[in-house]
């Protein structure tokens, strides 16, 4: 909320500035979040001087004028308003500068563009409407910012975060009380309240009756005639601007002006738009000065609403009501939306004479849920859902009559509201030991400075039988136990005066979890390896999915999503790593490591606990992808798949076939004996072509709480051979159809002597062939292999390749 | 065969002037190597007169000394050459970076947050992204029609017939501390980093989807000291020694009193995070008697966090996927 600096010092009588006074609220009331000078919610508006009064060549009633802006510089813009005169200092607003209703751009009138515009006093956001430019007094300065020559001039807006316990921050009355408190200051309500009743009594004219108490637990109406509906006194406009609100009428400014001081929102009824009662004379009971022959037998009903009622709110929207809404009504039907906003049919207007005040506590569940439901929030619901107290509304009532006699004397007040509720609720006593409440806070205070400390918010302190009895003030609903009161003692003692000490306690091992463990090696080791991690957001929409040719049906969805890519939970990494990929240019090796989403998991998630079944499964995984020009992604992609995996028992990728018009190619199951932990797959030539990844792309994503679950082998240290080792090469060509996988592992399984089979070349000389180049390392523990040893190796391997795997040695080469 | 001797040096002296480094060796050797031309020489002086083997054995080994000298000076003359070649290089030349890979600067600040906590024997502990309502609000003290709600946008996933069993994408990791203190009594330390959620439209400081970082701590005694001692630690371990941390009022559900930390950074008081003394009604939830034992707990905005750390002006960024900015990390 926006608070007035002045009006502030008004009403606490500080002697802080308002840089001081921020800093105050800061560290003891609320977060400031802006102070600004100046009242109007514009900037860059500047004083100028009109020079000129052109015609407008293609508008009679335009004009063109010539202003001198300050620093030896004009402005020429078009105006419209009758009422300039070469010589007036006017507020200017050039292109850039900001208005309430929004930055200025340049505008083409009537074919002249117009750099700037004159403004009136309603396009400073100072009135509601207005007739003409608002002229300066003379004495303004050409060139300086208008806001230093309104009025609000040395003012300062402080805007506070309301913290949603506090309704009593969104009240002048409220934060002065708050701001005597910690500046140590002697505070009493300063708003005066009194008000002559000359009329009949309330209850002569109306009648309220409460469906539902617990709905509304006070509610209080109270009558006024011969009331005279026009525009405010300049007081009353200029402490509603300063506040950021446009004054509109007399009435709904007063109604304003209280909800600002008291923080209780009053409503304001036309009486004579409120029905009688059905079936009775209008004139039942006619109030004594017989100035109101229609009035008496008025019924208010605050109800829920019902199925099917409608309502034209004040905003001018028409609105379908259900039972979720409280209502003001009358036997007619809804006046008003209670706490929320008044009915347009109900509403004070120039002919309105008679009124009906009404000032009332509604429960703050029901206005919350009623504003939610209506997609409306009002200043007065913003109060209401936060919990306001029924002691304010007796407040509320007493200064909006006060109000009313200040503003327009004539007016005749009736006698005593009409209400519904008890008087007063007590709120019980908190207890508690002073010790109790030192310990927690790390504090030293006696009882006399707490309750030195807490009467300064008017909370009332008894000590007795070794503990302090705390009763919290009427117009705090937020107190209810020793915890609350703790806050408001630290808040005015000053929380940066305890000390920080660290706590001492009982050693414990703490516990981390496998997949955690692992998730954080496997970061670091793709990180080393040259993959560079790029989380993205765990949503995937229709379009995307439709693109990679996904379906979402198995996708867990959203039942509002922020937007349409944006509608179900990934199940899958790999889709958003696809997505990054192109940015990555010619090489492209990225990862995530995250938590992905199943609906329809056979196991249960891992975190379902009790509720088992409600949630939906999740488990963390890891996508890696390679898009490369320059080496062969699949097998990169492979290979740091088989080093993370190092440790897993009986680690296989088992090929799944594939069809010709497949989307996703060459892809393998990544297995750990018969437990399936992921997958590796290559996007099809048109796919990577639609995605915009020319040199493809390849990815493997992997369960890594699957993998966590599984017994890895530790790593041990193998010892080498002191003797040295040989290799020697086999250029070789294999059937398409025999996989060279295999062909090693038999190479591999043949012999103890052979140590390494690696592949140093492939390539495809025909569509039915593929010749691999292959180095085999051959060493004993024991001794030196003899060139003989050596020979009959290769021709071990000559005999698996050409007759086990029907290959054809294209030549061999030893070392 | 001193004709044939002379010829030899000759020749030698030829081929090693047009030797290079790598030629060098093997163009002495055909000459003074085991089976070169001179070497033949000198083995075949056995089948000569005592005279002559003498004399031509002298010359022989002359001409070896000669040729060997040679060679020593063809190696400085190209030593020379190749260092006056390799001086040329200019040493200004930016340098060539290995290829590595770079960390999310999300995953090195919850790293960094990690070990500050655990080395104060803070325990991970981990819940789930899709949450329960009833962990993620109602345990937490913030009731359904409380305008406290406002502060956590949602996400919802399901709607349960009863409201308790709606699930959502949960708007902080406090439900792990719910979840955690269920299964647990005190002494309770553990801190809970992961992924959150918010409903709402992402600009440069908001991200719908983002990371936090919470702490608790729950044992007999537990003070507001104690809670600005560990939150001043992790603080100065993750910003610098230099940094200083204020607290001052506010509100959240779960914690009471509560507290904001400023931390004056780049001459500023900046908002870093949330904190405060767990709620007593949290407690009582989770069946911990709060007339015996009291805690702390406090959240803060992982990417928050690295965006002071780093200097990031756009909290969009971090799941942009864009490589200039993830390969600076």
């Amino acid at each position: 909320m926006k608070f007035s600096y002045s009006w502030l010092k008004e009403l606490t009588k500080f002697k802080h500035s308002p840089q001081e006074l921020a800093d105050l609220i800061v560290l003891h009331i609320t977060e400031v979040e802006s102070i600004s000078s100046g009242a109007g919610s514009y900037s860059g508006v500047t004083v100028a001087e009109i020079l000129e009064i052109a015609n407008h060549p293609n508008a009679d009633k335009l004009h063109l004028v010539t202003l001198d802006v300050g620093l030896g510089k004009r402005a020429t813009v078009v105006c419209g308003a009758k009422n300039i005169e070469v010589g007036q200092k006017v507020p200017l607003a050039l292109v850039g500068a900001t208005l309430p209703d929004g930055e200025l751009k340049p505008a083409t009138i009537r074919g002249v563009e117009s750099r700037g515009m004159i403004c009136s006093a309603a396009e400073l956001g100072l009135a509601k409407e207005a007739e003409g430019i608002l002229v300066l007094p003379k004495t303004a300065s050409v060139g300086r910012p208008v806001n230093e020559v309104l009025d609000a001039a040395n003012d300062a807006i402080l805007d506070l975060k309301i913290l949603s316990n506090r309704p009593d921050y969104l009240s002048y009355v409220g934060l002065s009380r708050e701001i005597a408190a910690v500046a140590g200051i002697k505070w009493s309500m300063p708003l005066e309240l009194n008000f002559r009743s000359t009329g009949g009594s309330s209850s002569d004219h109306i009648g309220v009756e409460v469906k539902d108490e617990a709905l509304c637990p006070h509610y209080r109406a109270h009558f006024v005639s011969n009331v005279e509906v026009k525009e405010s006194p300049q007081w009353l406009k200029d402490k509603l601007i300063s506040s950021g609100l446009r004054p509109i009428n007399n009435l709904v400014d007063i109604s304003n002006l209280v909800m600002l001081e008291t923080g209780q929102p009053v409503h304001i009824f036309d009486c004579a738009k409120v029905s009688g009662l059905p079936g009775r004379s209008p004139t039942q009971r006619v109030s004594r000065l017989g100035e109101s022959p229609q009035a008496g037998g008025k019924k208010i009903i605050v109800r829920r609403a019902k199925a099917g009622e409608k309502i034209l709110t004040l905003d001018g929207v028409e609105r379908d009501l259900n039972p979720e809404v409280l209502l003001i009504a009358d036997h007619s039907g809804p006046i008003a939306l209670a706490g929320i906003i008044g009915g347009e049919s109900s509403a004070v207007t120039d002919l309105t004479r008679e009124i009906i005040v009404e000032s009332a506590n509604f429960n703050q569940a029901v206005i919350r849920r009623g504003s939610k439901n209506l997609g409306l929030s009002t200043d007065a619901s913003l109060r209401f859902e936060r919990g306001l107290t029924a002691y304010l509304t007796e407040l509320g009532m007493r200064r909006t009559l006060n109000l009313i006699q200040q503003v327009m004397p004539e007016a005749v007040i009736a006698k005593g509201d009409v209400l519904i509720g008890k008087r007063k609720s007590i709120a019980p006593a908190i207890k508690f030991s002073t010790r109790s409440v030192n310990d927690l806070l790390s504090t030293k205070l006696t009882n006399a400075q707490i309750a030195e400390l807490l009467r300064k918010l008017e909370f009332g302190v008894k000590y007795a039988g070794g503990r302090l009895s705390v009763s919290p003030p009427p117009f705090r609903g937020d107190i209810k136990e020793m915890a609350d009161v703790a806050e408001e003692i630290l808040r005015l003692y000053g929380i940066n005066k305890v000390s920080a000490e660290m706590p001492t306690g009982r050693m414990l091992a703490p516990k981390s979890s496998p997949h955690l463990i692992l998730a954080d090696q496997f970061k670091d080791y793709l990180a080393r390896a040259g993959f560079t991690e790029t989380p993205g957001h765990c949503f995937i929409g229709a379009d995307w999915a439709a693109k990679l040719g996904l379906k979402l049906d198995d996708e867990l969805k959203l039942l509002n999503p922020l937007n349409s890519g944006w509608t179900h939970l990934s199940g899958n990494l790999w889709p958003n790593l696809l997505r990054f990929a192109p940015k990555f240019g010619d090489v492209a090796k990225i990862f995530e490591i995250n938590s992905t989403f199943i609906k329809s998991g056979l196991q249960p998630g891992r975190h379902s606990g009790p509720e088992g079944g409600v949630l939906p499964r999740e488990e963390i995984s890891l996508a890696i992808l390679v898009g490369s020009r320059e080496v062969d992604a699949y097998r990169w992609v492979r290979g740091t798949v088989e080093q993370l995996l190092s440790n897993v028992r009986g680690l296989k990728f088992v090929a799944v076939p594939g069809s010709d018009g497949d989307l996703y190619i060459n892809t393998s199951r990544i297995m750990a004996k018969e437990i399936i932990l992921g997958s590796l797959e290559e996007l099809s030539p048109r796919l990577a072509n639609e995605l915009d990844l020319p040199h493809g792309g390849v990815w493997a994503e992997i369960n890594l709480s699957r993998l966590a679950e599984l017994q890895l082998e530790p790593l041990k240290f193998q010892p080498f051979s002191r003797f040295p080792s040989s290799s020697f090469d086999l250029s070789i060509e294999l059937p398409i159809s025999t996989s060279a996988g295999m062909l090693i592992g038999d190479i591999k399984s043949s012999s103890p002597l052979i140590r390494e089979v690696t592949v140093f070349d492939v390539y495809y000389p025909t569509d039915s062939s593929r010749s691999l180049g292959l180095r085999v390392v051959v060493q004993s523990d024991e001794r030196t292999l003899t060139e003989g040893e050596i020979a009959a190796l290769i021709s071990k391997v000559t005999d698996i390749v050409t007759t086990r795997h029907r290959g054809r040695i294209r030549g061999s080469e030893s070392e | 065969m001193e004709a044939e001797i002379q010829k030899i040096i000759e020749e030698a002296r030829q081929s090693i002037a047009a030797s290079d480094r790598s030629s060098l060796i093997p163009s002495a050797a055909k000459f003074i190597g085991r089976q070169g031309s001179l070497t033949e020489i000198l083995k075949s002086l056995g089948n000569l007169s005592i005279e002559e083997r003498k004399r031509i054995g002298e010359q022989a080994n002359q001409a070896k000394i000669a040729i060997e000298a040679m060679v020593t000076e063809r190696e400085q003359k190209l030593s020379a050459a190749q260092q006056k070649q390799m001086m040329r290089r200019d040493v200004g030349l930016p340098g060539i970076p290995p290829v590595v890979g770079h960390l999310s600067p999300v995953t090195i600040v919850t790293r960094e947050l990690i070990s500050a906590l655990t080395e104060l024997g803070f325990e991970v502990a981990e819940g789930p992204e899709v949450e329960l309502e009833l962990y993620n609000f109602d345990m937490l003290n913030i009731p359904a029609d409380h305008p406290a709600r406002d502060q956590w946008d949602t996400f919802w996933v399901k709607q349960g017939k009863d409201g308790k069993n709606s699930t959502l994408l949960r708007t902080h990791t406090s439900p792990v501390q719910v979840r955690y203190m269920l299964q647990h009594q005190p002494p309770i330390r553990i801190i809970s980093p992961g992924r959150t959620f918010r409903y709402e439209a992402e600009n440069t400081s908001h991200s719908s989807v983002f990371n936090q970082f919470e702490g608790l701590m729950v044992d007999k005694g537990i003070s507001v000291a104690h809670m600005k001692g560990v939150i001043d630690h992790f603080v100065k371990k993750i910003l610098g020694s230099e940094v200083k941390a204020r607290l001052r009022p506010s509100f959240f559900p779960f914690t009471e009193p509560s507290f904001e930390v400023d931390v004056w950074f780049n001459g500023q008081w900046l908002e870093l995070m949330g904190c405060g003394m767990v709620h007593p009604q949290v407690l009582r939830n989770v069946n911990i008697d709060p007339s015996e034992y009291s805690g702390f707990a406090f959240g803060v905005g992982t990417e928050r966090l690295a965006m002071l750390k780093y200097d990031i002006d756009d909290i969009r960024l971090f799941l942009s996927g864009d490589p200039r900015f993830v390969t600076q990390f």
